[in-house]
């Protein structure tokens, strides 16, 4: 018998009665687990190996077709299908079980591939996403495509598999009976999503389940659901040029140092290093533990990574004091962290440009926003309101968040002298360079700049990004390590950072302290609000709370001060909503505690104080809901619920450099820009706006993104792409249309020709564009982003952004329970309204707000960045210890548009009627959360997140 | 260097880092925190039966946690260790992991998982928890090291009274196995050169009503806060509770079998008023570090909530294999899902 295990099986049979040690070396009964460890296998597998060896040979199926690899002993299976089989589907992202992005089957069971040694697959069959896709799509990944259960894309690989496995075998036994959300929840709890599309995974992993796909592919509302379901979809990190070389970066591990001694002599030496670099000179100061000291390249992971502990073994640093937090930061004596640079240096977490402030030791501010308004009268109408008991105030922490974009930060450069030459012109050396970034644009333009190279012949791309969240806005080090060490080597170098490298110096939103006062009149109107913000943003400076604070509830009378304390921890970055949360946290419980204070309904106190129009609009809605009448009924039982309500603000930003081109032929119509799409649906958004005013279907329009060669783009951020390249994509579509009209009067004669939906009418038929265009051949026009009707904020552009008039709003009532014996809080459901004028795609808008309350409950409930006291590094540099929400987490979410068409005319006075979603939707979700605790429990939380250990303090 | 024996008694007498599943050990490789030989026990055969005769139920080493948690023999005949075993980790590392290896796991201390950081159990001089960050570790002092037991398989273990059977015949129990605690190095008391072979669990008396469950913040997989394991028998007649076995992990760097509280249950009514006054004896003995004070609160509210759930466990409904035994106590409404 081949398989020894048959044997062995057959030999003791596995009947009950047998001894203990018969069963051991015996039987093989029971459940389905038994078929999972590997029992001996036969092959010539095991005979090549012989008893001890670094390298094994397995022999296995993969995706149907035998395989025989060598392998690493530790070698894991996701490296094994990614870098020896080419299969990068699977997505490399937590490397420890705790995500799901890599998961295969082996012989039809879910595994994390990561975990799961590449030596166990000898006589196993391994399927991985693109094994599920060989033979057209299953009806999971039809229903993610229907059911927009996706963003970005790079958890979904690994979603799709785990819910194939999930229906197949739900089918076979509950034929097509829905499984319930726990059902789903339980089975893909091994992995998470950070964009959020938890909402939609629920919808489609029960109407597969449901037999609603098993027929026919659906047309996905997003244009690249299918690249993204089927794993076709290539990021950077799946980016293998021909002679890759790969980079480590060598790290401080100490919080405050001066470097001493840096030798690289370690790593130059070594076999297989091809290029090393450094960023700090010795003598050179260090200002938080992750610090990039210098960087290498080599042949091999293996080899970069031997070479990094060299050259770290042998650093020398004089470690001097650090100091991580508010009060060390700020207190007498404390270690400056940037007495010696000069301001130009201060790395920025803010999104905007960095506005000016003093800076005196660690702390720098307030910022010249904090002059807006009268501030003085603010302070003196706040005096007297504290003397006649008409002010409601409170001191807020918010801990920091990482953005923990699944695809991690990454680069691959290649510099290269193969540019085009003229007569006359010397090789002028060419920089390609792949990027996980929020605007292929931007990183072209500083990638010339800083290597003074010509605009041209910088190419930038990146065709799918795992999402950004902000912290891939500007170009980080990854990219200058990348490059640099490819200009040094002329080969290509990847630089991708490990999930706790990510975890560490990939960005983050910064910790904030809030002390928020709010005063009344004796009627009840807003009388003044102060509100004075620290942010710790590490070393970076920049954080506005202050002024987000400052865009609920007009009134001059406002001192809203914003402070940055400088401290040796990673540096922040903008984070999805700069400022917001942690303001409006602060902010909207104190207007809470106002409401009560007074005795008064909070919707009731904010219909007098907020000037919204579409908020209050949105008011009606939240006071029709069960969930807001029974907002406060907690009770004395062991689970309180409670619904809490706050709001938010988000500016206009509108990038009008924006442009779209239309390349029109017989063969179709390519809409390109160098702009990107991280998750947020830009795609979707051009195909749309072109594919409306041609009358044609969005499947229909091509479209070439993520690279920096194409007409002037968009930087993904900022909640600025809808208002800015949708119009633009409008208006090439229009001019398109009205030059191949001209084209058909002109060369065909139709003098009559009149453009229609789908085509052009002609002699009483409607001409499709495509038999026009091979009649009058190709047509290329560039669309662009034109004025807005009803002007700015200031008149220019800042930053080449003009600052529309109008803001957008959001309303969210969030309902909880929370567990008086665990301290658990947990969201039963949230429902949030926004006001943002007219959307433009209504399925890809859901998703976006979905996604962004999803972030909302995760930095409320779970989130938390831990630096170590002692050392300064980061301890929560795994997903385990880092915890963003998963699937069982959310409850469900209700998204209302205010006025989705348009027809309130609010957001005229912008281009196409609408403004952006993408921030205002995660700015309220924390404080909502906040004041259902608070009506749950009568205890209100003033520290993020709100953990067990918090709230059982409160409680008792 | 990698050795793939062929036995057990091959795979003993090789010196290495022994791999079953590999859903830790590959991890710590990956960090660089395991740099040892491989002794690979995937041509071990025999390793991963399970079987039920009159008095055991007897698993191999290298059956799954998964499979633990599904087979129906187990759902019936010890409640508790299914439903802890369908409560831990995910369902891909549950499909994978073997039970010696959730056994015999590292701890998850931060400290000691940080490639930079040297402490106590890699070496070093000091406990860094212990003076940094313990967020998540422990509050009873069984020695220097602070870090929790990770394996909830251990506790569910110690509460069945399972024996450990090595390569070489020997029976150890399961606070043999494990050891005290004191030795911050070890976690586990595997003595050296020895594998761990199966498992054999003693069948209880019949009427078990078990309960498993972890404090955590999330609805799943999420390592514990404190996790806890409650088996009761109640005498339907009398309505008295007439044995009852308590274990509690989570909050220190071994497993804690819990007899005060199951004393102050035995010949008791489980009232709700009775098993609150049994909870409030879990954290007796705690000597917390000042940022696991809030444990010895937590605690209680934890023991209580299993107690609840395992008095209130339905005899003739079994535990769902959908790995909520963590997170969704029956009788209680359950978590609202998406859409």
């Amino acid at each position: 018998m081949a398989d020894g295990r048959d044997e062995r099986g057959s030999e003791a049979g596995g009947t009950a009665g047998t001894s203990r040690r018969g069963f051991l070396q015996g039987s093989l009964v029971g459940a389905a687990g038994a078929t999972l460890v590997a029992g001996t296998r036969s092959g010539t597998a095991k005979a090549a190996v012989g008893g001890g060896s670094d390298k094994v040979a397995v022999v296995c199926t993969v995706n149907g077709r035998d395989q025989a690899v060598t392998v690493g002993a530790d070698e894991a299976t996701l490296d094994t299908v990614r870098e020896r089989l080419g299969l990068t589907g699977s997505k490399p992202v937590c490397r420890a079980g705790t995500c799901g992005a890599c998961t295969v089957l082996v012989d039809d069971v879910p595994h994390c591939s990561c975990l799961l040694p590449a030596v166990a697959l000898e006589g196993r069959s391994v399927t991985t996403i693109e094994g599920i896709s060989a033979k057209g799509l299953h009806p999971v990944q039809r229903a993610f495509m229907a059911e927009d259960a996706l963003q970005c894309g790079f958890c979904t690989p690994g979603f799709i598999v785990e819910a194939v496995a999930f229906h197949d075998a739900w089918r076979a036994a509950h034929g097509t009976t829905e499984p319930t959300d726990d059902q789903v929840a339980a089975a893909l709890a091994g992995h998470l999503c950070r964009c959020g599309a938890y909402p939609q995974i629920y919808r489609a992993v029960q109407a597969a389940c449901r037999g609603e796909h098993d027929a026919r592919d659906p047309i996905a509302p997003r244009h690249d659901a299918r690249e993204k379901v089927t794993g076709a979809a290539r990021y950077t990190v799946d980016i293998r040029p021909d002679d890759l070389h790969h980079a480590a970066v060598i790290r401080s591990p100490h919080a405050h140092a001066v470097l001493e001694a840096l030798d690289l002599a370690p790593a130059e030496g070594m076999e297989g290093v091809v290029a090393v670099t450094r960023f700090l000179d010795d003598g050179g100061r260090v200002r938080f533990a992750g610090q990039e000291l210098a960087a290498v390249a080599a042949r091999t992971p293996a080899i970069a990574e031997a070479a990094r502990k060299a050259v770290l073994d042998a650093a020398r640093f004089r470690v001097e004091a650090h100091v991580l937090d508010f009060d060390s930061a700020l207190a007498a004596g404390a270690p400056v962290v940037f007495a010696d640079a000069r301001k130009k240096d201060l790395p920025s977490a803010a999104e905007g440009p960095v506005l000016g402030a003093k800076m005196e030791g660690n702390l720098r501010g307030p910022t010249s926003s904090s002059m807006l308004g009268k501030p003085g009268r603010a302070d003196k109408k706040l005096e007297a309101a504290h003397a006649a008991g008409r002010v409601a105030q409170g001191t807020y922490e918010t801990q920091v968040q990482v953005h923990t974009a699944l695809e991690p930060h990454g680069a691959v450069a290649h510099w290269h002298d193969a540019g085009p030459v003229e007569r006359g012109e010397l090789p002028r050396p060419q920089l390609d360079l792949w990027i996980s970034t929020q605007s292929v644009e931007d990183a072209a333009h500083d990638a010339a700049e800083r290597w003074k190279l010509k605009a041209d012949d910088v190419h930038v791309h990146a065709e799918y990004i795992g999402g950004g969240f902000g912290s891939k806005a500007v170009m980080s080090m990854e990219a200058v390590v990348a490059i640099e060490l490819s200009k040094l080597s002329g080969k290509p170098v990847r630089c991708v950072l490990s999930r706790a490298e990510e975890l560490t110096v990939g960005g983050n939103r910064p910790a904030q302290r809030q002390d928020v006062e709010v005063a009344w009149t004796a009627d009840g109107a807003l009388d003044a609000v102060r509100s004075v913000g620290h942010a710790n943003s590490g070393a970076a400076v920049g954080m506005i709370t202050g002024m987000i604070a400052r865009l609920l509830y007009p009134s001059d009378d406002k001192r809203m001060e914003d402070y940055d304390v400088l401290t040796h921890g990673p540096p922040g970055k903008a984070f999805r909503g700069p400022g917001g949360p942690p303001a409006i946290f602060a902010l909207e419980q104190v207007v809470d505690d106002v409401a009560r204070t007074r005795g008064e309904d909070p919707i009731a106190l904010r219909r007098r104080w907020d000037e919204h129009p579409g908020r209050l609009r949105l008011y009606d809605w939240i006071e029709g809901l069960p969930a807001w009448a029974q907002r406060e009924s907690g009770g004395e039982g062991r689970y309180r619920e409670g619904t809490g309500l706050a709001c938010g603000s988000w500016f206009t930003f509108i990038a009008r450099k924006v442009r779209l081109q239309l390349d029109a032929s017989a063969d179709g119509i390519l809409a390109s820009t160098a702009a990107q799409d991280m998750g947020n649906g830009s795609r979707s958004l051009v195909a749309r706006s072109v594919a409306g005013v041609l009358g044609i279907h969005p499947q229909d329009v091509q479209l070439r993104f993520g690279h920096s060669d194409d007409v002037h783009g968009i930087m993904s951020a900022g909640s600025r792409t809808a208002a800015s390249l949708g119009p633009a994509a409008v208006d090439a579509a229009e001019t398109l249309a009205q030059e191949i009209r001209d084209a058909a009067a002109d060369q065909l004669g139709w003098a009559d020709a009149e453009i229609a939906a789908g085509g052009l009418r002609h002699e009483g038929a409607v001409v499709p564009w495509k038999d026009v265009l091979s009649r009058t051949g190709a047509i290329s026009v560039i669309g662009k982003r034109r004025k807005d009707p009803g002007g700015y904020f200031i008149p220019f552009a800042v930053g080449g952004l003009n600052i529309g008039k109008v803001l957008s709003g959001a309303v969210q009532a969030t309902r909880v329970e929370v567990d008086t014996w665990t301290g658990k809080v947990r969201v039963i459901g949230s429902w949030i309204g926004l006001s943002v004028g007219r959307i433009q795609d209504p399925v890809l808008a859901r998703s976006q707000v979905q996604g962004g309350v999803v972030q909302g409950i995760s930095y409320a409930l779970y989130e938390e960045r831990r630096l170590d006291p002692t050392t300064g590094q980061n301890l929560t540099r795994g997903m385990d210890d880092y915890r963003i929400a998963g699937i069982g987490d959310i409850g469900p979410i209700e998204v209302r548009f205010d006025d989705p068409d348009g027809a309130t005319g609010d957001f005229a006075g912008v281009l196409g009627g609408g403004v952006g979603i993408g921030e205002v939707c995660t700015v309220p979700t924390a404080a909502s959360i906040g004041n259902a605790v608070r009506a749950a429990t009568g205890w209100r939380p003033t520290h993020l997140p709100i953990r067990p250990d918090r709230v059982l303090e409160g409680l008792s | 260097m990698i050795h793939f024996p062929k036995t057990l008694d091959e795979a003993a007498g090789l010196s290495g880092s022994v791999r079953a599943g590999g859903t830790d050990l590959q991890e710590r490789r990956h960090l660089g925190l395991d740099t040892a030989s491989l002794v690979e026990l995937r041509d071990v055969p025999g390793m991963d039966g399970i079987e039920l005769d009159e008095t055991h139920l007897h698993v191999g080493a290298g059956f799954t946690v998964h499979g633990l948690s599904a087979d129906q023999r187990v759902i019936d005949g010890f409640p508790g260790l299914a439903a802890a075993a369908g409560g831990l980790a995910t369902p891909q590392i549950r499909h994978r992991a073997t039970v010696g290896g959730c056994i015999l796991q590292e701890v998850r201390c931060w400290y000691y998982r940080h490639p930079d950081l040297v402490c106590l159990k890699k070496g070093g001089a000091t406990c860094l928890a212990r003076q940094g960050d313990h967020h998540f570790h422990s509050c009873f002092q069984l020695g220097p090291c602070v870090a929790p037991h990770p394996s909830t398989l251990a506790l569910a273990l110690l509460a069945y009274d399972a024996q450990c059977e090595l390569d070489d015949g020997t029976l150890l129990d399961m606070p043999t196995l494990l050891g005290d605690g004191t030795d911050p190095r070890r976690t586990h008391a595997l003595p050296s050169g020895r594998l761990l072979k199966a498992v054999h669990v003693p069948l209880g008396e019949v009427g078990e009503r078990a309960a498993y469950g972890r404090a955590i913040s999330r609805a799943r997989a999420e390592w514990p806060l404190v996790e806890v394991i409650a088996r009761l028998w109640v005498d339907e007649r009398k309505g008295t509770v007439t044995a009852a076995r308590v274990a509690m992990g989570g909050v220190a760097n071994r497993p804690l079998d819990l007899p005060a509280v199951a004393e102050a249950l035995v010949g008791q009514e489980p009232t709700d008023e009775v098993l609150a006054a049994a909870a409030a004896k879990a954290a007796d003995g705690a000597e917390p570090l000042p940022g696991t004070a809030y444990k010895v609160g937590l605690i209680p509210g934890a023991v209580r909530d299993i107690l609840t759930r395992a008095r209130d466990a339905n005899l003739d409904q079994q535990p769902a294999d959908d790995g909520s035994g963590a997170a969704t106590p029956h009788g209680l409404p359950r978590p609202p899902g998406g859409g």
